[in-house]
């Protein structure tokens, strides 16, 4: 028989329960505390979980290795000789290879380009199509992927994104930094980084740009070697090139980034990395869209030539993030902060008002540790419904940034960083019911009694 | 359960000045008895119970539970004791005001885990009690007397081997009080509990009853009701 208003049988949580809902005002105070520390720890990290985000759904569709000029953090910035191409292709386990261009997009249709940023791509289209990846061609929604009969001739094909931004179809006109092509294709791949790509032949690339014929920005190196055995591969390659005479490029963007996170202090850090986050998209420094091999004295054993599996480059990346995930916490831990000592003063209030209740527990048989638990549960019922209020918050907060940017990077609120959250402002909770419960715990029951 | 006292002295610290509560004081308590211990206010009576209820320790001297030494118990022996064996039934603030009376009837089971019996048992008690029309209400939805039948019903559940009441009938009216000491008495005779009761209210005396009278801390007299008063 459950008589009305009855708790849990045999729970300590129950009366936990209880307790916090007999005070309303005061447990909604500390829960809005933690909401909004748990809230600003959502909204912040999802930035840094939506560019891991991106860089590993772009990893994924990129199985082989890349080839750049030592030192360019994105093939933006490389330029490396186009006869290297030849000689790899030669070498035992290299199955094809895929000679590209970049170039920056400046104007589009006469719209200046500022982020997200574009890149024209001119890419060996006989090569490519003989790519086992699915990179591009497979991921073409309307029209078609360029074939042998647009070799030669200015035809384009774009991303979703543009074609959305610039109301474009397949057969349309499109001016690219004043050079005139036609849409042949429309392709989406989902990934912020893949779909910057217009792509269109190398040979109509160099002539319309004046590309150097000599050289090329990158290569794709597909291979019969499994995962493991690539980088190995990698490193053969590589070596070949080491008594080359070719310059290494200079200035690395990212790396220069990451240190600007943890050495600016005058500057908003966060917004400094978002800067230069930004012009690392963009292209700003010396990139122009005819490069010039840029020389710079290398180390005797160094190969001119850096080849490594996508997620290797992209390591430099993961760096960044994880120095960005070290401030973000620095960050919130400010808020989380000022959540637990409202919780332990919130707890505090509640246990120096109750001591007659701790006594009579005591006297029922309660344990120190069971009041303990009492009371740490309490202020962990705090932690939980501020964790999940915030990761709510934060979890729409996010879904309102994205849909409304559809074009940025998108934040990303996982599952992983929501349980996270929550974790974590349960932790906090029981921290912050610690000492309120061993002062509870160790009242004497008998004092707590007299008192009355 | 049978408690002896043995040179049970109780000091407290105010300040410089050092107040003895209970003062040398040795008695036996057998099982199965009916003992009130009376006395005018500030004379140790409370303080005394404690010190029997594991809930205090004393400053020096033995408290004996069946001949074992309390003070050499484990915490985790002492919080045993308290939630099997005693049934403590204070004057006043023995509920939980955030819980309903079957709760709080269940309050000694809670870290151990509340079964559906046990639920049922508490409703059978706050029946016995003649409660069972209050099962779930809170304490303030209680009058005093149903308050004290709560606590009753808690100390019943246990089927304790020893109940101490600290002014059990305080701030009943004598025909109410009279009620919760029969409840009291019911145990006693159809459990031989011992049963330990602090009063200031002399009429809830009767023969047979065992009766230890403080003074300053100290027994002044102790007897057997309608038997000659012994003087220490
Ligand atoms: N923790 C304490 N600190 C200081 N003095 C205390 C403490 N506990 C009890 N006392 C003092 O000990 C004396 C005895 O207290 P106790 O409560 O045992 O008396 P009592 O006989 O139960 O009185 P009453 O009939 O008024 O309840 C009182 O003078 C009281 O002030
Ligand atoms: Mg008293």
């Amino acid at each position: 028989m459950i008589s009305p208003g009855t708790i849990f049988p045999g729970m300590v949580f129950g009366l936990a329960f209880r307790n916090i809902w007999a005070r309303p005002v005061r447990t909604s105070l500390a829960v809005l505390g933690m909401t909004v520390a748990i809230f600003a720890m959502v909204s912040l990290f999802s930035v840094s979980a939506g560019l891991n985000r991106v860089v590993n759904s772009t990893l994924d569709r990129v199985p082989g290795l890349i080839a750049m000029q030592r030192g360019a953090p994105i093939p933006l910035f490389s330029t490396i000789p186009s006869s290297w191409k030849e000689e790899i292709e030669k070498m035992p386990h290299v199955t094809t290879v895929v000679a590209d261009c970049w170039a920056r997009v400046n104007i589009i249709n006469g719209k200046t380009i500022i982020s997200p940023p574009r890149l024209l791509c001119g890419t060996d289209i006989a090569r490519r199509n003989q790519l086992r990846t699915t990179l591009y061609k497979g991921d073409v929604y309307e029209g078609r992927f360029l074939s042998e009969e647009d070799v030669g001739k200015p035809h384009i094909v774009i991303s979703k994104s543009v074609a959305e931004e610039f109301k474009v179809k397949v057969g349309d006109p499109l001016e690219v930094n004043g050079l005139k092509f036609t849409i042949v294709g429309l392709y989406h791949t989902g990934s912020l980084l893949l779909d910057v790509a217009l792509l269109t032949d190398i040979d109509v690339f160099r002539a319309l740009t004046g590309f150097n014929p000599g050289i090329v920005s990158s290569l794709y190196i597909e291979h019969d070697q499994g995962k493991e055995k690539a980088s190995e591969l990698a490193a053969v390659i590589q070596k070949r090139f080491t008594d080359r005479e070719w310059g290494i490029y200079k200035a690395s963007t990212i790396l220069t980034i990451a240190q600007q996170v943890t050495t600016t202090s005058t500057e908003n850090p966060v917004q400094s990395a978002m800067n230069n986050l930004d012009k690392m998209f963009k292209g700003s420094p010396p990139a122009s869209s005819q490069p010039k091999a840029s020389v710079s004295p290398r180390l005797e054993m160094e190969s001119p030539l850096e080849v490594k599996p996508a997620e290797q480059w992209a390591s430099r990346i993961d760096s960044f993030t994880e120095d960005l995930d070290l401030f973000l916490f620095l960050m919130t831990s400010i808020g989380v902060f000022i959540a637990v000592v409202q919780v332990i003063n919130t707890m505090l209030m509640s246990v120096t008002e109750r001591v007659i209740e701790f006594g009579i527990l005591r006297a029922n048989g309660w344990s120190v540790g069971n009041v303990v638990l009492l009371v740490v549960s309490e202020s962990a019922f705090l932690g939980a419904v501020g964790g999940f209020f915030g990761s709510a918050f934060g979890w729409i907060a996010v879904q309102v940034i994205n849909h409304n940017f559809p074009d940025r990077v998108q934040l990303y609120a996982g599952p992983e960083l929501l349980v996270y959250s929550i974790t974590f402002s349960i932790l906090m909770g029981i921290l912050g019911g610690l000492y309120p419960a061993y002062w509870a715990a160790t009242r004497s029951p008998m004092d707590a009694i007299r008192r009355g | 359960m049978q408690v002896q006292l043995e040179h049970i002295t109780k000091r407290h610290r105010s300040g410089d000045e050092e107040l003895t509560v209970v003062d040398d004081l040795t008695c036996d308590i057998q099982e199965g008895s009916f003992t009130f211990i009376i006395g005018p206010s500030g004379s140790g009576k409370s303080s005394l119970l404690y010190l029997i209820g594991a809930l205090d320790l004393p400053s020096q001297g033995r408290v004996l539970i069946d001949g074992e030494d309390l003070s050499t118990w484990s915490s985790t022996r002492k919080n045993k004791f308290r939630r099997e064996e005693i049934g403590f039934i204070f004057q006043s603030f023995n509920l939980l005001k955030q819980l309903t009376a079957v709760d709080n009837v269940l309050v000694s089971e809670m870290p151990v885990g509340v079964s559906g019996e046990d639920r049922q048992r508490a409703v059978d008690y706050l029946k016995q009690v003649g409660l069972g029309h209050r099962l779930g209400h809170y304490p303030s939805q209680l009058s005093g007397g149903e308050q004290q039948r709560v606590a009753i019903a808690r100390a019943l559940l246990k089927e304790p081997s020893l109940v101490l009441a600290d002014e059990p009938t305080g701030e009943l009216d004598s025909k109410t009080g009279a009620i919760v000491m029969g409840y009291l008495r019911d145990l006693q005779k159809q459990k031989q509990t011992t049963v330990i009761i602090v009063t200031h209210d002399h009429s809830h005396l009767r023969p047979g009853d065992h009766i230890i009278e403080l003074h300053d801390g100290k027994i002044v007299k102790q007897y057997v009701k309608d038997a000659t008063p012994t003087h220490v």
